[in-house]
């Protein structure tokens, strides 16, 4: 069973985790921005290897293997003679109309090959829409009464980018050392970081959020959909497209993290499967890679005080107020007794929970009667992307939720 | 179970294969053998269980045997009262669960108590000004008792001084210099043990 | 106060003073230092007792057990072994002593050096390597110097070999005296080329001269061979050859190779003319013998004796030589670089030499940075 990493809970007892997610973000405004300027050119900041390269090429020209040394990513033509990358082909049992050519474009990062005509970048930009679209809209479409920060914990669980590593690092996919025209372009090709450099800074700054410096000011769960990214962490702004060569030759510098690399691998092999294989295959392939890995929701909650949020919740809906009852127990008197206590509202059972004291028993039944309220899945769930087919049934609308308890 | 296991208790005539054969009767030890398996295997042929399914009436139908241990139930499980009025599974429940009693329903954990209401604004600035007055003197829990109120609604009412606030922590603090490495360890792990009620684990 | 259980109290007195480690109960066994049964069996140098002495004490009670002091005839194996060995290490231990206050005596200027330098040569002392080459530091081989893989060289050794065996057949000499002339002069060389062999089975009447000079001629020429030792013989042969040389120069033959593959194998022939020595029996155990060693003295080719057992007409001695009786396996790259199965497939590379780790670094981009930085190093 495919474990995924867990590393978000809900509620206010974990700190929020400083993570690098807001990568892909910025590149998807500097992405909109590049589409915005509508000038293919490379901007003039790139290195020297890019200057020499014709303006806008369509195919690198074809040169001695002597001369592979000079360029920052594998030729095209490599793409044929590997066997990495065909094995990795028919591993992924990608579609035969995705040609080894973008695959192996798919592993070269923006880090190693500074050229949007050559590197994933507008692949990645691409598949991360798709992938958090469709996750997304699976996850509120099949629980729509999960609370916000449950949302985001399960997206960075289904598409986060460690899970993102993760996958990649089960595909079999392995890294160069260094990025350079002579590799075998079935590896990961990106810069690392230089030895000793912050992979997760504490602090992000630079947001687009007002007042971002007031860090003690309380963030509500739903500013965190405005400013932040789709897992609700901080991410940076995108920068003005004046601003953009120099930030591009700082980032160039810098290198990328491996995780990162590998999620960008992953965003944009998904990008290449829509782009060439068409909306079913890509969702045959996010559903049969992302959602075909198992996620037990009910473990990404954590409760600080559920008798409360319970009894909101039954005002909130006009259900009688919850009473909790003692179901079984044994043992009161001994070292070990066990209590089994059911909160009922009325004649109905809400949930049931066992605990050594009636205090655990009473807190245990109550985040089950939570979680059963959250965690409500209506049936034949349909989302809203399946409309997109051909010959697909009218739309009957989803079950939207009143939202979490808030109080 | 265990009257299944007493249970064969039959005359030896009616158990023939206790009886030595002759031709058995030269190895001694293999017979011991085969008479104590058997009486094994006959032990083992106990009655099954009434929830496995009355075999009895329908002894030439195939069934299929659903006896799960006892455990909670699945939080996926959505209770009936949570389902929302669209769903099916809502009227399908409920034509299936006969109803119940309230009489019936198991004795609950602690009374409710029934809230009165009977503080007026007066009573309230009365409790404030008090409070504000002597804080040592009217704490929480006194104020409480006297005004007939749970202590969460002094909390809520009034706050105390910042002084009080810190001869409190001052309080606790000499109080907890004094636990020695088991006490202390102890409460760490309760406070550990009650995080994990609400992760669930 | 009694120490508290799940504290191991280490035995060794640490330098940091007391320190108590936290050991669960499981380890603590293992953390403890070793026990005493490990032990039990270890002698000490002190007791000077045998085992069997020992024995008999314990078994007796007392330190003075009654009968004999060894009953079963004296020492063991062993025992005897180690009584042989160690009285001269003791007297090694006694002498050393007196060694050292011999030198102490006589060298009282005595310094341990330092270096090497200065320090007498220890070894050879006179310089045997700087000597010339002596004659008996040479090396000449029995073959010749090229082996020779390819048919028409073979065939040529082979037929030289027939050839002249048959001639100390006919001639009646002993058949391994062939081998004392390594390579014949050419004249002489296109008269044995000229010869034909019939593969009659006979090894003494088989040859066929082309005339009856070269008859003449080879057979005075092979007369001297056994009967002198090898130097004249060959001086000699040489200037017979001169005039063969004259001879040949007047007239009969006239197929002769050019003269600027003097240095080739052969004189520069390319095959034999007739292929009469390949029936040539190789059952006399003598007439083999001498075939084999002049037949690998020209080609170059070792028979082993598994081989040469089997071996029993010249065919298959050539066949040998030429790798058809045990061919050198073929390469797998080849074999797989032919498969057409496998070469359509586009996740397999068939690559004819072993994949070294410098490949590997060169597909992952690591080679460059090695390279660059033993260049920086100024080690490339």
């Amino acid at each position: 069973m495919k474990r995924l990493q867990l590393q978000r809970w809900s509620g206010s007892v974990l700190s929020a985790q400083a993570r690098t997610g807001g990568r892909l973000q910025q590149r998807l405004y500097t992405a909109i921005r590049h589409q915005s300027t509508a000038s293919p050119a490379a901007p003039a900041g790139h290195d020297q290897l890019i200057r020499e390269q014709p303006q806008a090429p369509s195919i690198r020209p074809s040169r001695p293997s002597q001369s592979r040394y000079n360029l920052p990513s594998p030729p095209v033509e490599a793409a044929r003679e590997s066997a990495k990358l065909a094995s990795l082909h028919a591993r992924l049992y990608l579609p035969s109309r995705l040609p080894l050519e973008t695959l192996a474009r798919s592993l070269v990062d923006a880090s190693a090959d500074p050229d949007p005509n050559f590197n994933n970048e507008s692949l990645a930009t691409l598949g991360h829409d798709l992938l958090t679209q469709y996750t997304s809209e699976y996850l509120v479409c099949t629980y729509p009464r999960l609370p916000l920060t449950v949302v985001f914990a399960a997206m960075y669980a289904y598409v986060g980018p460690k899970t993102l590593a993760a996958m990649a690092k089960e595909w079999g996919v392995e890294s160069v050392a260094a990025p350079g025209g002579e590799v075998d372009p079935g590896y990961l090709q990106f810069r690392r970081l230089p030895p000793g450099a912050e992979v997760n800074p504490e602090l992000i700054t630079g947001t687009e959020r007002p007042h971002e410096e007031e860090t003690h000011w309380r963030k509500s769960v739903t500013s965190r959909v405005v400013y932040d990214n789709e897992y609700g962490d901080p991410v940076k702004a995108g920068v003005p497209p004046s601003e953009l060569p120099e930030r591009e030759a700082k980032n160039n510098n810098l290198g990328v993290s491996h995780e990162q690399a590998s999620s960008t691998f992953v965003h944009a092999l998904m990008g290449a499967v829509y782009l060439h294989a068409g909306r079913p295959a890509a969702k045959r392939f996010f559903e049969q890679h992302f959602l075909s890995r198992h996620l037990n929701i009910s473990d990404l909650f954590n409760f600080s005080s559920p008798a409360r949020d319970l009894a909101r919740l039954c005002a909130r809906e006009n259900f009688d107020a919850p009473v909790a009852r003692i179901i079984s127990e044994t043992g009161r008197k001994s070292r070990s007794p066990v209590f089994v206590v059911g909160i009922y509202s009325g004649a109905d059972k809400l949930g049931e929970g066992a605990g050594a004291s009636l205090l655990e028993a009473r807190f245990r039944a109550c985040v089950a009667s939570l979680k059963g309220w959250y965690l409500y899945s209506p049936l034949n769930v349909r989302v809203p992307s399946s409309m997109e087919e051909e010959g697909a049934a009218p739309w009957k609308p989803v079950h939207v939720d009143l939202g979490e308890v808030i109080i | 179970m265990a009257h299944c296991i007493a249970a064969p208790k039959r005359p030896l005539v009616a158990l023939p294969f206790l009886l030595p054969s002759p031709c058995e009767s030269i190895a001694l030890a293999l017979r011991r053998n085969q008479s104590s398996y058997r009486r094994t295997k006959q032990r083992l042929r106990v009655k099954p269980d009434a929830s496995f399914g009355s075999s009895l009436t329908h002894t030439q139908e195939d069934h299929i045997v659903h006896n799960p241990p006892s455990s909670a139930p699945s939080v996926y499980l959505t209770p009936t009262k949570f389902l929302p009025s669209g769903d099916i599974r809502r009227n399908l429940r409920l034509a299936s669960v006969k109803n119940n009693d309230a009489e019936a329903l198991p004795p609950v954990v602690r009374a409710p108590s029934e809230k009165k209401y009977h503080l007026t604004p007066s009573d309230i600035r009365e409790i404030r000004r008090l409070r504000a007055t002597d804080p040592m003197m009217w704490s929480r829990l006194k104020l409480a008792k006297h005004f007939e109120c749970s202590p969460i609604f002094i909390s809520l009412v009034c706050e105390t001084s910042p002084q009080k606030k810190e001869i409190q922590k001052r309080v606790l603090e000499a109080v907890q210099s004094r636990w020695g490495s088991k006490r202390r360890m102890a409460r760490e792990d309760r406070q550990l043990r009650k995080d994990a009620w609400g992760r669930d684990e | 106060m009694r120490p508290s259980l799940r504290l191991l109290n280490l035995e060794v007195p640490s330098l940091q003073g007391s320190r108590a480690l936290y050991v669960c109960s499981g380890c603590r066994q293992e953390a403890r230092p070793r026990p005493i049964a490990a032990r039990q069996f270890l002698r000490h140098a002190s007791n000077a007792d045998s085992l069997s002495e020992r024995v008999r004490r314990k078994i007796w009670g007392t330190d003075n057990p009654p009968g004999e002091k060894d009953p079963y005839g004296g020492q063991g194996v062993l025992e005897r072994k180690f009584s042989k060995q160690q009285p001269p290490k003791q007297e090694e231990v006694a002498e050393q002593p007196e060694e050292v206050e011999d030198l102490t005596l006589t060298d009282a200027s005595y310094e341990p050096a330092t270096t090497w330098a200065g320090l007498e040569r220890v070894g050879h002392l006179n310089r045997w390597n700087d000597y010339p080459r002596s004659e008996a530091d040479t090396y000449e081989s029995f073959a010749v110097k090229t082996k020779h893989n390819q048919k028409g060289p073979l065939s040529l050794a082979a037929h030289q070999a027939a050839v002249e065996i048959c001639l100390m057949h006919a001639l009646n000499k002993p058949l391994v005296s062939v081998c004392d002339v390594t390579e014949h002069e050419k004249p002489i060389f296109d008269m044995i080329y000229e010869c034909k062999i019939q593969p009659n089975g006979e090894w003494s009447k088989a040859l066929e001269y082309p005339n009856k000079r070269t008859q003449d001629t080879l057979a005075y020429i092979f007369e001297q061979i056994g009967a002198q030792p090898a130097a004249p013989a060959a001086e000699e042969t040489a200037e017979d050859l001169v005039e063969a040389s004259e001879l040949e120069e007047n007239g009969e033959i006239a197929d002769e190779p050019a003269s600027d593959s003097q240095d080739a194998p052969f004189f520069g022939y390319q095959d034999v003319q007739d292929e009469g020595f390949l029936s040539l029996p190789l059952t006399d155990a003598v007439t083999k013998f001498a075939y084999l060693k002049r037949f690998s003295q020209l080609s170059g080719h070792y028979f082993p004796d598994p081989i040469m057992q089997q071996i029993s007409t010249v065919k298959q001695a050539v066949a040998y030589a030429q790798g058809e009786l045990n061919k050198k396996p073929k390469k797998l790259a080849e074999y797989l670089a032919e498969d057409q199965r496998l070469l359509s497939l586009p996740n397999v590379k068939i690559f004819d030499k072993r994949r070294t780790t410098l490949h590997r670094d060169d597909e992952m981009g690591r080679k460059k940075i090695i390279e660059a930085a033993l260049r920086a190093r100024g080690l490339l």
